[in-house]
């Protein structure tokens, strides 16, 4: 397969899916099986909650992610009594998760294992560099998801799993993934303070031209419409740790000097909002800077939806191909 | 009262509290239930433990500190395993890995701690433990159930691995031997932990009182803490300083003036102008005791105190208006409260803040004139402010030295006027208080026709 041999030049990688279902774990399963032909000692974690064994939106059964021996994989207290393969505990986290503390450990055979992981991304940075000190790769199931806070941004390359789960029209998956990787493409945040911006993890954010950073005493995106006189009245460069929402670009559009907006977010998975509304804040000479940059490698199709139909691969990725300058695989061939 | 209530009341406590260094959940569980002692022999060896603790971080190089800290950092709490042992419960390997990796931890800092020479840090090491957690003699930091616990364990490990490729019904079959296996084997290792259950849980508060003893002697090169001596009859501090104030100025650029301090059984009365640091004395007063008798070292350059039942203090407003208090009733009914238990006649110290100063100042000066004679009785130890004058009752009367430099031209900047201080405490032999307040409202620049209108 063309793509693994691309991995091999990277510490850490995330796959991360458009949705639920999109594939990203078999995906996972086959790099995991793929780097233990060219004998790489891999590492695995996840990003937050993610081992439910019946998915619990669709209850379509959730797959597990097969090791093989002498491996690590990090999850969590109550997922690693659900293990199905024998390893050996090397490391209990301090600090806990929803599903309890978590657990490094290391395979002595081959087996199924489910994934829980640090939903913060300092934590997550730190597991990373502790893992990648032990393995020659760090794989993370990644989630694109405003659940979590952590961003699979922080790994040195990114996966992208797609497919019919997104829509039953294949018109509409071109688009939203394309707009998605257009997402990505955009630049990092370089200014001086950037050091002190990792930690921050709520609130609104004005940052002057003297590289000043102001607190907006804003508590939530969602309660934006409330403070609609405070957001603009230091700087027109906003640093927004949690998501950029329809409602925030709203607000810069009604604006009467609506132009040349910078906004910094921690990277292109806390962006929520239409398309059209981030095509017209672009357009207004708006700029998105991210404090975590993506390096998307590949992407994968699935043409299989849980709701039971299936899409043409064919002309699926086609269309992908002709909008993304990326290596497009369909997840159904590279598993032969 | 324990540790954990003290921060919560004091705030300034708090703040040397998140600079205290903690490293592991054991140490930080440990001084949150230490009570403020009044126990003399406890204190002291308090105090030595941190000297010691003190003398041999100075004595090792950056690498060892680091690796010292980061071994603490990796210690886990295994009270709550113990428990579970004790109670006939048995571990899963995540609780068996946590007592191995503890076991090895108590290794690891036996050797780091070879030179500081102190028998009540010396470690049991466990190695009856370690090789029964360690069947294969790997030495490493990891555990499962080896197969070298049960001759059977391999094979049918290895026959479910195989079969599980496949789907031969005994595949169930061979997955259920293989965990009652491994339950036998966890049962028969808790039972051989059971009789180590007082050893370990010795352990665990050895590292603990380690701990402490680490972060407070990291605090007193920090600020520069001294150890303080105890005695019965006084509380005397020669440069007393506040660390938390200190730390706050010195980002500012600016310095800290120590001041010297004595008190004995009579009522200290503060008298001084605005600004003098009356009220910082207080706080400072309060932190230095709350730190002396919670096993600390204090902020002086020497100290000689003595051991309170507790601090009674009423600075600042409690104004609480859903209660319905104003600031007068709610500061009369706090002294109120100290004046009861002072006449309990345990020790105590008393720091309050310009008493009745809410009122008129003719029932003012009474409250407070009844209050010091009141509190001459106990035997506590007490420092009262006041902008009062014509106190009859009988105290030690000291005054804030206060402004040096009296041909300062307004309007001056709050942060300059501090510079034209002198903070330390003399001995006022008038009857007079310090009018100065007129003078700092002209140096600070207030409106001229307000400024005449008064005169």
């Amino acid at each position: 397969m063309p793509f693994i041999s691309n991995l091999l030049n990277y510490k850490s990688i995330s796959f991360v899916g458009m949705e639920k279902n999109a594939g990203k774990t078999e995906v996972l399963n086959y790099v995991i099986k793929r780097l233990n032909d060219y004998n790489k000692k891999i590492a695995v974690t996840s990003i937050g909650i993610d081992g439910e064994t019946l998915d619990q939106v669709t209850q379509t059964s959730k797959p597990r992610v097969f090791m093989y021996p002498d491996s690590l994989f990090v999850t969590s207290e109550k997922l690693y009594s659900k293990k199905e393969i024998v390893s050996a505990v090397e490391d209990v986290s301090h600090y806990g998760t929803s599903l309890g503390r978590l657990i490094t450990a290391r395979t002595k055979s081959f087996g199924n294992v489910m994934l829980s992981g640090p939903t913060d991304t300092i934590r997550l940075k730190q597991l990373i560099d502790y893992m990648a000190d032990k393995s020659d790769i760090c794989l993370i199931d990644g989630a694109l998801s405003r659940k979590s806070f952590a961003s699979p941004s922080i790994t040195e390359a990114m996966i992208l799993s797609t497919g019919a789960v997104v829509s039953a029209s294949i018109e509409k998956i071109v688009q939203k993934t394309a707009s998605i990787y257009e997402m990505t493409k955009l630049p990092e945040y370089n200014g001086s303070i950037k050091e002190q911006l990792f930690n921050i993890k709520h609130g609104v954010f004005a940052i002057t031209e003297n590289n000043e950073l102001i607190d907006l005493k804003i508590p939530s995106m969602l309660m934006l419409q409330k403070y609609k006189d405070v957001i603009f009245s230091k700087s027109k460069t906003l640093f927004v740790p949690g998501m950029i929402t329809d409602k925030l670009l709203e607000l810069i559009a009604t604006q009467k000097d609506k132009n040349d907006f910078t906004l910094i977010t921690k990277d292109f998975t806390h962006i929520f909002t239409n398309e059209l509304n981030i095509r017209n804040f672009l357009r207004n000479g708006g700029k998105i800077q991210y404090l975590y940059k993506t390096n998307l490698l590949a992407i994968t199709f699935n043409p299989f939806s849980p709701q039971g139909y299936i899409l043409d691969s064919r002309q699926a990725i086609d269309k992908l191909r002709k909008k993304i300058p990326l290596p497009i695989h369909n997840i159904r061939e590279i598993n032969n | 009262m324990n540790f954990k209530q003290a921060i919560n009341e004091n705030a300034q406590l708090k703040a040397m509290y998140e600079r205290l260094v903690i490293k592991t959940s054991m140490g930080r569980d440990m001084l949150f239930n230490m009570e403020f002692s009044t126990d003399k022999d406890f204190l002291t060896k308090q105090y030595e433990l941190t000297s010691k603790c003190q003398k041999f971080l100075s004595s090792i190089n950056n690498n060892k500190k680091m690796l010292l800290e980061c071994v603490l950092y990796d210690i886990h709490n295994i009270s709550g395993s113990l428990k579970l042992i004790e109670r006939n419960e048995i571990l899963d390997d995540i609780g068996l890995f946590e007592i191995k990796a503890f076991c090895l931890a108590c290794c690891e800092l036996n050797k780091l701690l070879k030179n500081l020479d102190y028998k009540d840090f010396l470690l049991n090491e466990f190695t009856d433990i370690i090789n029964l957690l360690d069947p294969e003699g790997n030495k490493v930091r990891q555990f499962y159930v080896y197969n070298a616990y049960d001759t059977r364990l391999s094979n049918l490990r290895s026959e479910f691995e195989k079969l599980k490729q496949t789907d031969d019904n005994q595949v169930a079959n061979i997955y259920n031997e293989i965990l009652e296996i491994e339950t036998i084997v966890r049962k028969e290792i808790c039972s051989k932990i059971r009789p180590k259950i007082a050893e370990l849980q010795k352990a665990v508060s050895q590292i603990a009182l380690l701990d402490i003893s680490v972060a407070k002697a990291e605090l007193n090169v920090l600020f520069n803490l001294t150890k303080p001596k105890i005695n019965d009859s006084g509380i005397t501090y020669k440069k007393i300083f506040n660390p938390i104030v200190q730390e706050h100025l010195k980002k500012h650029g600016k310095t800290f003036q120590p001041i010297d301090i004595n008190i004995d059984n009579r009522t200290m009365l503060i008298t001084g102008a605005n600004m003098a640091g009356k009220t910082v004395i207080l706080k400072t007063l309060a932190l230095n005791q709350y730190l002396a008798q919670f096993g600390f070292f204090v902020a002086s350059e020497s100290a000689d105190i003595c051991l309170t039942e507790g601090i009674l203090t009423s600075i600042g407003d409690n104004q609480d208006e859903n209660q319905g208090l104003s600031s007068f009733a709610s500061e009369i009914l706090t002294l109120n409260n100290i004046v009861k238990q002072v006449k309990t006649k345990k020790r105590y110290l008393v720091l309050a803040d310009e008493l009745a100063r809410t009122t008129n100042p003719i029932e003012g000066i009474k409250l407070l004139n009844g209050f010091i004679t009141t509190v001459n009785l106990g035997n506590s130890f007490a420092v009262v402010t006041t902008h009062y004058s014509n106190i009859t009752a009988s105290c030690l009367r000291m005054r804030v030295k206060g402004f040096i430099n009296k041909n300062l031209t307004p309007p001056v900047s709050i942060a300059n006027l501090s510079d034209n201080i002198d903070y330390s405490l003399i001995e006022d032999t008038s009857n007079e208080i310090p009018t100065e307040a007129l003078n700092l409202c002209r140096l600070l620049g207030v409106d001229e026709t307000w400024l005449n209108n008064c005169n």
